[in-house]
Parts: structure tokens; C-alpha cells; sequence
């Protein structure tokens, strides 16, 4: 028991207890951010303005003022990682800055980007404060990379996004054209062919010739409208269009058009497989977004952030 | 039925087609049709990875250029904090397109834009990206001079290697955008060939686009090769046609009104011999006529030509250096390589070699260096991608562009589906044609043995093929030459309504027994008078014009034994064009020079045309004496 009593091993016990004591009791101040001085909020209410022609409200602001303190979080990471003495495109920059102040007086480039560093420039340039934060956002995403989207989840989104990846009605028409100067033509044919109950095939005796023809399958309102011109579709989708029956008349950009109505498929929900691609490319970016807003909350926290 | 969708009868099919002894197809389109449908599109769309386009800050990307051309929103400059100031949107999607930008240059972009290359940090890129005026001077001209960059080294294989960057990315977006199952959309892997002629530098310019994803590794470029658009052929036959991979290739030659005539060597000038009269046959089908920097279908030459509806969107100088050096070229002349001609040269080549070189229907494009594709409405026209201002800096005041630059056309493909191999077909076959921005309906047909009452028939297509061959054909011997053309407005949109036809017309060239060449046009339906007009204070068009024109022509002066060609145009009421609509919308009125705001002043200048008639003009049909083909 004689080596315990050792006047330099009591001096680094009771050393280190003091030490881990000290730091739980009193633990370093953690580095401040914050708050952005009224000149940085100005231009960014500014760019709002500019951007959506009114004033950013409470919330908008807020959000904008969150984001700015997240890069400048970021930008001074990226200081403390030393990135800007190796990225070349901060070392250009600094190279121009150089030169636009007429600082170069002859010397390279190596020895100018020395000098900028010497006087602090890097800290002040929005080019460069914005390339930083990419690579930061880069480096965090590559130590925390979003996981790809799992079979469930891709159906969950299908599922959430039922209406807006609806795909359009189809109908499949035939049609008597009637070329402008027969236009007072159309009330009586179309009684008539309601009357006679007319097929289709028998009524296209009386039809002008129409340059890309009288059957339309299946064909979505873009589709009629490539043929017809929008307001012939708007036209028709106003006449409440029964299957089996004649429309009209119905105006388009080149005369009348006496329509029969073979069937409608209404507008209708997608397959999973159609629109598979889709989700899972919408998919992989959220999840992008999500990991890097979990990874920069972390890097956050270790921040006194002051608003 | 419903319960078997689309695409699980297209992998059924796959299926039996791979277990069974049938060679795989893929099942038709919903929409094929044996008669073929009208399909649009842009064959010439520059994205951020030309040199031309990058330097004026476009950041569009191939795979942003498809999406816009599928009806996406699109974001152009200028940026301010990475966000667009301008935005763009087709209120009529496209069926195709192909992202062609420029193979010269390509490797040197990349090499200059990726920070870890080891030559980030040359003085060629810094001027890249300090001084991207000077650079695209800089790199244009040694480019067109034929040399590399020193930053290629000495073997231009560090560039080489490079390009293959962008390259991959370009083919990738390509098929990422290609929909062979939906029908709804088609992308072309393609390329520009960015060659020059001359002491004047005269235009080249070709876009090559590939049938499929076969494709080579290696582009060839203009400094690859000798300097000819015969190493162009010859590198595409070793590495693609002749390479047994499924490559197959077509080059679509641009802009031969700045090319000084050299783009396709008259007969009497710069003579090609048969081998290479040959290898023009087999890759160049079509010419693109109309598109940002003026149309190339015929020139008006006041005092010696009668056509004035060819003095349409014609630039005022034969080359571009002539339009920054007026000293040194000077207004085009009809032989400057304008396609009437061209096509008559051709005809005379025909008869002493048995190959014509020039046999080439036509299509439109718009060759925004914004990937904007198919954007071409006169309304909202954003410039050919700054077009040489510096649309960089900032918005640009007045006139968006060049005042004898515009939004260019469009390519109308007629094919049975909207798939990659039945456009290819249909390109090849010429069955094409180009129209200068609006959707004008143009079909023709042409036989000896059509009937006249085509135009009355229910089903002129049907009639049209029974009786007679397509635009884009060589006719059959043959005694007499009928041609039926039918046409129909452009429907338009809400937003850009369509305008009326006004009139149809036949250009017929041939030679003569003596072996000169002649040209003449011909009035077969509608009314040059019809008395439609527009307002010059307000846009606003008046009088009717004709939703829908069709005539069957028989040629008067027809002779079996003379080399001809005929080819049809449709030509729309008179509108304003987009130099005059920005004119109006900013009050200049040229009585009252206070009216004239900066950038503006062009409005009143005497070159200055308020007015255009746009148009469509077919693929040509050909008749050579004695044969079916030559």
C-alpha cells in the first residue's frame, strides 16, 4: 500500500475531481448567435417584398430570421473546420476581391488569398458565407444520410396525395363539322339528328371535311384542345354531355361542331405503379430535408441562440 | 376491362413477348394511328452546359429543359440570391425535344465550372467566370479557329475526357424524360456540332441527334476534325451508324443564312465529290429554317426577287461576324445558302453526280440558349438567352433581345406514335415540316394519280396515302404531278388565340434543258387580299382570314424529263411581332420621341418590321427524270 501514498498521485486525484467538479457545476458558456442586427432584418423583409409584393407578416419573418441564425450557426462551423483555407472557390473570390480593390500590386495568387485571409475578408462576403454553408450542409448530410423511402411509406404519400395525382377525364367523341359559312346549319341538324336518332357513321354525310378527322378516342381535354382549340372543350364540358346522345352545337375556333358522345370516363384516381417514380423522387427530397433539419438542430443545441 | 391497366398490359406484354418466340415489341400507344398523328416539338434547346448560354448565366439543366418542355414551370435569369426573376411556362406543352447544346466547349465548361479540376484556376477559367463576355469571345474564337484551349493539353484529351461529364448527364436526363410507356413525351439524346467555314468564321452549325440511348462515349467536335463537315459524317459513321451497336444518327445542319454560302457548297463553287454527296444523303434529311436567329427558307432581295413574304424574320447580314464587323460580309443574297436555292443546287448536283447532297426536308426549333424549349409565342418572347446583352447583370431594359433575333419555331413531326423510333422514322423520312412558332395543321400529298376531289373526301389522310406518297418523298415516275395540301389555323390557347390562314401556296424549282436553275411560286387557295390586318397602336388583329384551306395543284409546266421539287407553305394572317409588342407595352409611340424610353429606340428604326406573317412550309416532294430514286 505504499505506492497509494504518493504526494504527486493525491495532487492528479484530487486535481481531477475539482476539474470534473468545476465543469458540472459550472459548465462553459455555450457560443452565442444572435440577434441579427436591425439592418440584416431590414433586407430581409426587403427580399420579401421583392419576391411576393407585400410585407412579410409574423410568422414569415420569424421563419426567416430562424433560417438566417441557422447559417450563420453553419458559416461559423465552417470557420472552425478551417474549409475556407482549402475550397477554391472561396480562394478565387477573395483572389477578385483582391483585384477589384486594387490590392494585388503584382503578386499571386497564393500569396493575395494569404493576405485577404490576414485581413478578415472571408468573414464578410456573402459569396463566400453562402458556399460555406453548402459544404457544411453537405458534410452533415454525409454523416447522417436520409434513409431511402421504405415500400409504406411511399403508399402513405399515394394515399395522402389521391387527389392531386388524379388523372384527367377521357371522353370519346365523334363529330359533324360545320364549316363557319353553314354555321346557321347546326339547331336544324342537330334536331334532326336527335329526331332520327342518326348513328354517327350516317350522319357524316353532312359534315365539312375536318382536317384531323371525326372520331376522337379516349382523349383527355388537352387532348380535344389540341385539335379543337380550348374553347371548344370549354364549350363542350359546359353542356353537360350525356353518352349516347348529340351535343351541340359547339363552337369552336373553326365553325360548329355537332358532337356524339360514345362514352366519358370521368376523371379518376392514379395507379401506384403510374405515378411510383413521382412519389418516390418527392420522397427522397423531403427526407433530405428532414435529415438535414434534424442534423442542424443537433448542431443547434450547441448554441445559446438569442433572438 | 378497367381493371387491367395501362401499364400492367404493357409488362404482360413484355412478358409473353420474352417467354414466347415473338421478338419483343412494345404494345402500340392509345393513340396510334396507321395514318400517323401531328406531333410538336424543339430539336434545338441550349441548357447551362453551353458556354453561350452559362456565361449569360442560364442555369437551366437538361433534365430542367425536358421538364419545361413537358409543362413545367421554368426559372430564367436574372438571380438574385439563387432565385429567378423571370419565370416561364408553355401554355401548350411539347411532344419531343432534344437538348443539343454544343459539344465545342463542353469538357472546357466543366473543367472550369468543377472547382476540384485542375484547371479551376487557370486564367482561361477565371475569365470563365470573372469576365464570361470576353470568355465567350475568347473560347468562341479559338474554337472556331479550330484549336483547343491550352488547358485540353496538347492532345485535347484532358477536355476530351471532361466532356464526358456533362455528356453522361445530358443522356441521362434524356431517358430520365423519355415515356415510351405513356406516349406522352419523347427525348432525343443529341449534340450541337459547332463547326466554321472561312476567313469570316461563316456558320456550320449542326445538331446531331441519336435514335436511342446507343450513343458514343466521345463526341465528335468541330476541333476533332478537319475542319469539314465531313469528318463530322465519316466520325459518325466509325462511331455510331457503321458500329453495329443500334447507334443510328441524324444531323440537322441551322442557320445557313450566316453562312456565307458555305454550309452547302454550290455546285459551281466548292464541288463535292460523289463519296461525299453521299454521305450528306445518308445523314443530312432535314434543314432547320426557322429558329432565334432568322428564318433560311428563301431571301428577298429587293430588285431581283418577287417573293417579298420571304423578307419574313430575314437578318440583315450573311455572317455573324458581319453583324459585329458590317465591313466584312454584308446583307445576305439568295445564294448565301437560303434553302430555295440550296435545294435547286441540289437538283443541279442530281443530275451530273446521280446523288443529290441536298435532298432535305424541313422543321423549325427555337435554339434558346435559356433551355426554354418551344417557348415561341411572340407574346412573351424572353430573349434568345440575352443574345448577346448581358442579360447576366440584370433584367434587361426595352426589347429583350437583338432586334433582328426571335422566339423561332417549331418542328411538326407526322408519325403513328409518339415514341423515340417513330419519330426518328418520321424524321428521316422527311415526312416534317417547319412552321415559325404557331401549331399550323399542314398536310401534303403528291401523285399523278390523286384524285381532285381529295379536299371533299371525309378522310383526306386515308385518300392522301392511297393515292399519292407524303411531304418528304421522291415522287415515282411519273407523267403528271398533282399535289393536294391541306391546312388548318392554329387553334391557339386562351391566352394566345390562333389567327386565320390567309393563304396557300406551292414553291416549285427545277432545272432546265440547259441546266439552269429556276424557282416559282404558286397561289393555290385562300386570298393574299383578304383585307386582314392589324393595328399598329394596339396589336389588335381584324378581318377574317380562313380556318381551314385545301387545293389539289397540278403543275402546269410539268416535263417528265426535268429534276424539280415542290413543297407547300401556309401562311396566317398578319400579327404583331414581339419587338412590336414590347414597343406598345411601354407607350412608344415614334411621332413623339419623349415616347422612346431607354433600350427602346430600336421600335423606330427603319429595320424595324411591326408586323409579320407567321407560317408553316412542308417538307419538299422531289421528281427526278427516269427513276423512282436516284
Amino acid at each position: 500500500m505504499k505506492r497509494i501514498n504518493r504526494p504527486w498521485l493525491h495532487f492528479l486525484l484530487i486535481g481531477s475531481a475539482l476539474f470534473l467538479l468545476q465543469s458540472t457545476l459550472y459548465p462553459p458558456a455555450k457560443p452565442s448567435v444572435g440577434p441579427l442586427p436591425e439592418s440584416r432584418l431590414e433586407s430581409l423583409r426587403r427580399q420579401w417584398y421583392a419576391m411576393t409584393g407585400r410585407a412579410p407578416n409574423e410568422a414569415q419573418l420569424s421563419a426567416m430570421i430562424n433560417s438566417e441564425l441557422d447559417r450563420e450557426i453553419l458559416f461559423r462551423e465552417a470557420l472552425e473546420l478551417g474549409i475556407y483555407q482549402v475550397d477554391p472557390i472561396v480562394q478565387q473570390r477573395l483572389v477578385r476581391n483582391m483585384r477589384f480593390l486594387k490590392m494585388d500590386q503584382g503578386r499571386d495568387d497564393e500569396t493575395l488569398f494569404r493576405e485577404a485571409l490576414r485581413m478578415e475578408l472571408h468573414l464578410g462576403d456573402e459569396v463566400i458565407k453562402r458556399r460555406l454553408v453548402q459544404i457544411m450542409e453537405e458534410l452533415l448530410l454525409a454523416q447522417q444520410p436520409p434513409a431511402a423511402p421504405s415500400e409504406a411509406e411511399i403508399q402513405a404519400s399515394f394515399e395522402a396525395r389521391r387527389d392531386e395525382l388524379k388523372r384527367p377525364p377521357r371522353y370519346s367523341v365523334q363529330q359533324v363539322y360545320l364549316a363557319r359559312e353553314r354555321s346557321e346549319e347546326a339547331q336544324a341538324l342537330l334536331a334532326r339528328f336527335q329526331r332520327e336518332q342518326l348513328s354517327p357513321q350516317a350522319a357524316l354525310e353532312y359534315s365539312s371535311p375536318f382536317l384531323p378527322g371525326y372520331r376522337f378516342p379516349n382523349s383527355t381535354p388537352q387532348q380535344l384542345a389540341r385539335q379543337f382549340g380550348t374553347a371548344f372543350v370549354v364549350n363542350l364540358e359546359r353542356s353537360g354531355a350525356q353518352v349516347g346522345t348529340w351535343v351541340g352545337p359547339v363552337e369552336s375556333t373553326y365553325g360548329t361542331h355537332l358532337v356524339w358522345i360514345d362514352a366519358i370516363d370521368p376523371a379518376r384516381d392514379a395507379e401506384l405503379e403510374e405515378v411510383r417514380t413521382q412519389l418516390l423522387r418527392d420522397l427522397e427530397l423531403e427526407k433530405r430535408r428532414a435529415a438535414l433539419a434534424e442534423a442542424l438542430a443537433s448542431v443547434r443545441d450547441q448554441y445559446e441562440v438569442v433572438l | 376491362m378497367g381493371s387491367l391497366s395501362k401499364l400492367h398490359r404493357y409488362a404482360l406484354f413484355l412478358l409473353v413477348g420474352l417467354s414466347g418466340e415473338l421478338v419483343c415489341a412494345e404494345p402500340p400507344c392509345d393513340d396510334y394511328n396507321p395514318n400517323n398523328n401531328l406531333y410538336w416539338g424543339d430539336l434545338h434547346v441550349h441548357t447551362r452546359y453551353s458556354l453561350d448560354a452559362s456565361t449569360q448565366d442560364t442555369r437551366t439543366t437538361p433534365a430542367q429543359a425536358y421538364a419545361f418542355a413537358r409543362g413545367a414551370p421554368l426559372g430564367i435569369q436574372p438571380w438574385v440570391d439563387g432565385v429567378a426573376q423571370r419565370t416561364l411556362q408553355l401554355d401548350r406543352p411539347l411532344d419531343f425535344a432534344a437538348v443539343t447544346d454544343h459539344a465545342e466547349l463542353l469538357g472546357e465548361v466543366a473543367l472550369c465550372s468543377d472547382p476540384d479540376s485542375f484547371a479551376y484556376g487557370s486564367l482561361y477559367c477565371r475569365t470563365f467566370r470573372d469576365a464570361p463576355r470576353l470568355a465567350f469571345f475568347l473560347f468562341n474564337t479559338s474554337a472556331a479557329r479550330g484549336d483547343r484551349l491550352g488547358l485540353c493539353g496538347d492532345d485535347g484529351e484532358r477536355c476530351r475526357r471532361a466532356a464526358r461529364t456533362p455528356w453522361q448527364d445530358i443522356r441521362a436526363a434524356a431517358e430520365a424524360a423519355n415515356d415510351p410507356v405513356g406516349c406522352q413525351f419523347t427525348s432525343f439524346a443529341a449534340y450541337e456540332w459547332t463547326g466554321a467555314g472561312g476567313p469570316l468564321l461563316a456558320n456550320l452549325h449542326r445538331n446531331v441527334i441519336f435514335r436511342n440511348a446507343e450513343v458514343p462515349e466521345d463526341l465528335e467536335t468541330f476541333v476533332d476534325g478537319d475542319g469539314t463537315v465531313d469528318s463530322l459524317f465519316r466520325a459518325l459513321e466509325r462511331d455510331c451508324v457503321d458500329s453495329d451497336s443500334g447507334c443510328d444518327a441524324l444531323v440537322i445542319p441551322h442557320n445557313s443564312n450566316l453562312s456565307d454560302g458555305l454550309m452547302f457548297p454550290a455546285p459551281t463553287v466548292g464541288e463535292l465529290d460523289a463519296g461525299q454527296a453521299q454521305r450528306r444523303r445518308r445523314f443530312e434529311n432535314l434543314v432547320e429554317i426557322y429558329q432565334h436567329k432568322g428564318a433560311s427558307e428563301c431571301a428577298f432581295v429587293p430588285g431581283t426577287s418577287e417573293d417579298e413574304l420571304c423578307a419574313f424574320e430575314q437578318l440583315p447580314y450573311n455572317t455573324f461576324s458581319a453583324k459585329f464587323m458590317p465591313l466584312v460580309g454584308g446583307p445576305a443574297d439568295a445564294d448565301d445558302g437560303f434553302a430555295r436555292k440550296v435545294l435547286r443546287d441540289g437538283l443541279t448536283y442530281n443530275d451530273k453526280l446521280g446523288a443529290n447532297p441536298f435532298e432535305m426536308g424541313f422543321i423549325g426549333s427555337t435554339d434558346t440558349h435559356l433551355g426554354a424549349a418551344g417557348a415561341v409565342s411572340e407574346i412573351d418572347y424572353a430573349g434568345h438567352g440575352g443574345a448577346g446583352a448581358p442579360a447576366a447583370k440584370e433584367r434587361p431594359d426595352g426589347l429583350v433581345d437583338d432586334l433582328e433575333f426571335g422566339p423561332g419555331g417549331l418542328a411538326a413531326v407526322w408519325a403513328p406514335q409518339n415514341r423515340r423510333d417513330d419519330l426518328f422514322d418520321a424524321l428521316r423520312r422527311r415526312e416534317v415540316y417547319a412552321t415559325s412558332g404557331p401549331r399550323i395543321t399542314l398536310r401534303v400529298f403528291a401523285g399523278e394519280r390523286l384524285e381532285a376531289s381529295l379536299c371533299e373526301a371525309a378522310d383526306f389522310a386515308a385518300g392522301g396515302y392511297q393515292q399519292g406518297v407524303p411531304m418528304g418523298s421522291v415522287l415515282p415516275d411519273s407523267l403528271a404531278v398533282r399535289i393536294a395540301v391541306a391546312a388548318s389555323a392554329d387553334p391557339g390557347t386562351m391566352r394566345d388565340p390562333g389567327l386565320d390562314l390567309q393563304r396557300l401556296q406551292i414553291i416549285k424549282g427545277w432545272i432546265d434543258e440547259k441546266g439552269e436553275s429556276h424557282e416559282q411560286v404558286y397561289e393555290i387557295a385562300g386570298d393574299p387580299d383578304n383585307g386582314a390586318s392589324v393595328d399598329l397602336a394596339s396589336c389588335r388583329t381584324s378581318g377574317a382570314g380562313f380556318a381551314q384551306l385545301c387545293a389539289v395543284w397540278e403543275d402546269p409546266d410539268f416535263s417528265s424529263t426535268t429534276h424539280a421539287y415542290y413543297y407547300a407553305r401556309a401562311v396566317e394572317n398578319p400579327r404583331c411581332r414581339w419587338s412590336q409588342q414590347i414597343c406598345i407595352a411601354n407607350g412608344v409611340d415614334c411621332s413623339n420621341p419623349s415616347t422612346i424610353g431607354e433600350g427602346l429606340e430600336d421600335c423606330c428604326s427603319e429595320s424595324h418590321r411591326p408586323v409579320i406573317q407567321e407560317r408553316a412550309v412542308s417538307s419538299p416532294v422531289w421528281h427526278y427524270p427516269g427513276s423512282s430514286t436516284p
